[in-house]
C-alpha cells in the first residue's frame, strides 16, 4: 500500500511525494525546463570566473605586468639600452609607489669556457646579468637546482638555465670564463676582453626562455659587455591591474624610456572570452524567457487538471500558501531534480568550452550551484502562484464541479 | 485570534463530542443503543444559521434562489427537499461559503460570512462546518487514513490517533489504509463523513449523502449522523429521498427556488420506515 511506503515523513510532504509519483511525465517535463533553464547560466558563470580567474592568474604568474624598454630601436638590436639615469627616473615616479617589484636585465652574447683551456672561444651563449636578489623575491617560481648566488662572491656566482646547461654541459659548481662576442658574427667592436669568471651555482628550470639563458651579476654583465650603468630592460610588476595604466603613461613621457604591459599578451584570449560570455548570457537570457513562459504553462495546465483537488483543498479550509504547497510542490520537486541535473550539464558545457576554446580545466563554481538551486525554485513557485491565484479566484464549488 | 472567535460558544456554537457509538453488528434492524433512542429533548439554542433573502443568479439568467429565508437553531437536524433543479445543492453550497449569494445574508454562528476576509474564511470552512459531499471528493491517491488527516492538516491539527478512531467508528477500521478506489459507494461516503466530522464542526452540511447508496448502506450512513445529532452536531441535509426526509426536526422544501414548507411540525426522527 502507498500509504505505508513512507511512513516516517510528515503528511504534506507525504501528499507531495505521492502527486509527484503520479504525474511524473509532467515531472519530466518540469524537469527539462528547470535544466534548460539553468544549463546556460551555469556555463556562463563557471567560464566567466573561471577563466578570468585563470587569465589574471596568468598575469601573475607570468610575473610582470610592465616591461620598460628602451625607445626605438626595437629591443634586442645591441645598442639599444636603458641608461640607468632613466631607470633612476623611472623609479622617482609619484605612480611608481605601485610597483611591487622590478628587475633589470642586461642581455648580450659571450663564449663559454673552461677557464685557461683554450675553449673560451666556444659557443655563444646568451648571457642576462641581472639582480639576483630581486629576482628571487619577483620570481618565486624559479626553480633552482643548487644554491643562490652569493652577492659580491669571487668567482662570481651565476645561474645556468636547465637546456644550456645540458647543451654546454656546465656542471654544477664548476668554474667558466666568459668572453663578450660579436652577435652578428662581423668582428666589429667587441668590447675588451675582462678577467670575467664565474662559478655555476645553480640550475634553473622555468619552462620558459630562462632555460636557454646564462644568469650572471649585472654588474658583471655591464663590465663584460661593455654598458656601464645600462640595462636592456626593466621587468617591473605593478600590485594592481588598475594602476598598470597610470604608470604606463607616466613612463612612456620619459624620453628614452618606451613600456610594454604584458595585458596585451592575454588580450586575445579576453576578446574570445568576452565573445563567448556574451553569447552565452543572451542563450542564458532567451532560455529563462523560455522556461519562465513553459512553467507558467506546466503550472496552469497542472493546477486546470487539479481543480477539484483545488476545490476540495479550499472545501476544507485551505489557504492559498497551503494550496501552492500541497499542489505546486511536486513542481519544486521535479524542478530542483532538473536544476541539479542542468548544474551537472552546464558545467560539462563549460568545461569542454574551456578545453576547446581556452584550454583551461573548469572547475566547478559555487555560484552556478546557488544558480542551479535558486532559478527552478523562483521559476516555478512564481509560476506556481500565478496559477493557484488564478484558480481561486473563482469560488471553490466551481471548482469542484469542473474536477 | 481568528480560530477561536469562530469557534465560540456564545456564537450559538456548540462543538459535538467526538462519536462515540458502537460499531454494530450488519444486522440491526431493531433499532438499539444511543443512536436509535429517540432523542432526549433537547433545549432549541441559539440561531446557527440564519438565511435572510437570499438569492442566486447563475450567468445572469437562471435563478437557483429567489428569495430564501431561513433559520436553523444549534443542534438542529434539518433536512432540505425539494425537486432536482429547485436550488437545495446551491442553497447548501452558500451556507458552507463553497459558494456565493448574488443577493442576500448568511450569517453563521454569528458571523456574515461576505465580511469573513481569506483567513477567518479559512477557518470558518476548516472548523465551524463539515461538508459531506454527494460525489464524496476524495483524494485518489490518498489512503483512507489520509484523507481524513488532509482536513485535519487544514485545521491545524495532527492527530492520527483521533482519525483512526472516528474512521473505526464508522465501521472502517479495517480500511485505514485502503486507496478509495478499493472502497464501496456507502464506504467511500463515510470516509467522506469521517473526513467531515474530524474537526469536530459545530454544523454538519450533507448534500444528498445517500443519493448513490443501497438501503444497507444509507442505513449505516444515517446511523452515523444519528450519533453526531444526538452529540449535538447541528445538521443541515439535503434529501430528495422522501423518506429520509422524515429522520430530521424539521424539513424544508424548496421549490423553483423559494421556501414552500418550512415544517416547523415536522414528525419527529423516527429514521426511514422503509427503504425510499
Ligand atoms: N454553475 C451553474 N451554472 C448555471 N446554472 C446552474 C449552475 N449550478 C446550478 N445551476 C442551476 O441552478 C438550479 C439549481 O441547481 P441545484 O444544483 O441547486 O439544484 P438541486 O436542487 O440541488 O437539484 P438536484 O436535486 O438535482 O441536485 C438548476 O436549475 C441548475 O441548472
Ligand atoms: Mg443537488
Amino acid at each position: 500500500m502507498g500509504s505505508s511506503a513512507l511512513p516516517a515523513l510528515a503528511f504534506p510532504t507525504r501528499l507531495i511525494l505521492r502527486g509527484a509519483r503520479l504525474r511524473w511525465r509532467r515531472g519530466l517535463l518540469t524537469l527539462l525546463t528547470a535544466a534548460v533553464a539553468v544549463i546556460p547560466i551555469v556555463s556562463y558563470l563557471a567560464l566567466s570566473a573561471e577563466v578570468t580567474q585563470a587569465i589574471e592568474g596568468d598575469l601573475a604568474a607570468f610575473g610582470p605586468n610592465l616591461l620598460v624598454i628602451p625607445e626605438s630601436p626595437a629591443p634586442g638590436v645591441a645598442g639599444a639600452r636603458l641608461d640607468s639615469r632613466v631607470v633612476d627616473r623611472i623609479l622617482a615616479l609619484p605612480e611608481s609607489d605601485s610597483v611591487r617589484s622590478w628587475v633589470p636585465f642586461l642581455y648580450g652574447t659571450a663564449s663559454v669556457g673552461r677557464p685557461g683551456t683554450g675553449t673560451e672561444n666556444g659557443t655563444p651563449v646568451v648571457v642576462a646579468g641581472t639582480d639576483f636578489e630581486r629576482v628571487r623575491a619577483a620570481q618565486p617560481w624559479w626553480q633552482m637546482d643548487g644554491r643562490w648566488p652569493a652577492v659580491g662572491s669571487t668567482p662570481a656566482d651565476s645561474v645556468v638555465g636547465e637546456v644550456l646547461a645540458r647543451t654546454l654541459n656546465l656542471t654544477l659548481d664548476s668554474s667558466q670564463s666568459l668572453r663578450a662576442v660579436d652577435p652578428t658574427g662581423g668582428g666589429q667592436d667587441v668590447p675588451p676582453a675582462c678577467n670575467c669568471t664565474i662559478r655555476i651555482a645553480a640550475e634553473v628550470r622555468t619552462g620558459g626562455g630562462e632555460d636557454q639563458l646564462l644568469f650572471i651579476p649585472l654588474p658583471l654583465a655591464q663590465e663584460l659587455l661593455g654598458a656601464p650603468g645600462q640595462v636592456s630592460v626593466l621587468q617591473v610588476r605593478v600590485a594592481s591591474g588598475d594602476r598598470i595604466g597610470p604608470l604606463a603613461r607616466a613612463i612612456d613621457a620619459i624620453p628614452g624610456a618606451d613600456v610594454r604591459t604584458i595585458e596585451q599578451l592575454v588580450a586575445g584570449d579576453r576578446v574570445v572570452l568576452a565573445t563567448t560570455s556574451l553569447l552565452l548570457l543572451t542563450i542564458a537570457g532567451e532560455a529563462l524567457v523560455c522556461t519562465s513562459l513553459a512553467a507558467v504553462a506546466i503550472a496552469g495546465t497542472a493546477l486546470a487538471e487539479r481543480r477539484s483537488e483545488v476545490g476540495l483543498l479550499v472545501a476544507l479550509g485551505a489557504r492559498a500558501p497551503a494550496v501552492r504547497r500541497l499542489l505546486g510542490g511536486d513542481l519544486l520537486l521535479y524542478g530542483a531534480i532538473g536544476g541539479a541535473g542542468g548544474y551537472a550539464l552546464g558545467w560539462a558545457m563549460a568545461a569542454s568550452i574551456g578545453a576547446k576554446v581556452f584550454e583551461r580545466p573548469i572547475p566547478p563554481e559555487l555560484l552556478g550551484v546557488l544558480a542551479a538551486l535558486l532559478i527552478p525554485f523562483v521559476l516555478f513557485s512564481l509560476a506556481t502562484r500565478l496559477a493557484v491565484h488564478r484558480a481561486l479566484a473563482a469560488a471553490p464549488v466551481e471548482a469542484l464541479r469542473e474536477g | 485570534m481568528a480560530r477561536v472567535r469562530l469557534a465560540k460558544k456564545e456564537d450559538g456554537l456548540q462543538p459535538p463530542q467526538i462519536l462515540e457509538a458502537r460499531e454494530r453488528p450488519p444486522d440491526h434492524s431493531v433499532p438499539d443503543g444511543p443512536s436509535m433512542s429517540r432523542p432526549i429533548p433537547r433545549r432549541v439554542g441559539r440561531p446557527v444559521v440564519v438565511v435572510s433573502g437570499c438569492q442566486k443568479v447563475y450567468e445572469g439568467k437562471t435563478a437557483a434562489l429567489r428569495e430564501v429565508s431561513m433559520t436553523v437553531h444549534a443542534g438542529e437536524w434539518v433536512t432540505i427537499v425539494g425537486p432536482s433543479g429547485s436550488g437545495k445543492t446551491t442553497l447548501l453550497n452558500i451556507i458552507g461559503s463553497l459558494d456565493q449569494p448574488s443577493a442576500g445574508q448568511v450569517r453563521v454562528g454569528g458571523k456574515d460570512l461576505a465580511r469573513l476576509d481569506a483567513a477567518d474564511l479559512a477557518d470558518f470552512r476548516s472548523r465551524t462546518v463539515g461538508f459531506v459531499f454527494q460525489r464524496y471528493y476524495l483524494i485518489p491517491y490518498l489512503s483512507v487514513e489520509e484523507n481524513v488527516l488532509l482536513a485535519q492538516h487544514f485545521a491545524g491539527v495532527d492527530d492520527p490517533q483521533a482519525a483512526r478512531t472516528i474512521l473505526r467508528k464508522l465501521g472502517l477500521g479495517h480500511r485505514l489504509g485502503h486507496l478509495p478506489h478499493q472502497l464501496s459507494g456507502g464506504e467511500q461516503q463515510r470516509v467522506c463523513i469521517a473526513r467531515a466530522v474530524v474537526n469536530r464542526p459545530s454544523v454538519l452540511l450533507c448534500d444528498e449523502p445517500t443519493g448513490n447508496l443501497d438501503g444497507e448502506s444509507s442505513r449505516k450512513v444515517f446511523d452515523a449522523f444519528r450519533r453526531l445529532h444526538a452529540r449535538g452536531t447541528t445538521i443541515i441535509l439535503v434529501t430528495h429521498q422522501e423518506g429520509y426526509a422524515a429522520a430530521g426536526d424539521r424539513s424544508i422544501r424548496l421549490v423553483d427556488g423559494r421556501i414552500t414548507d418550512d415544517g416547523r411540525s415536522a414528525p419527529g426522527r423516527d429514521g426511514p420506515a422503509s427503504t425510499p
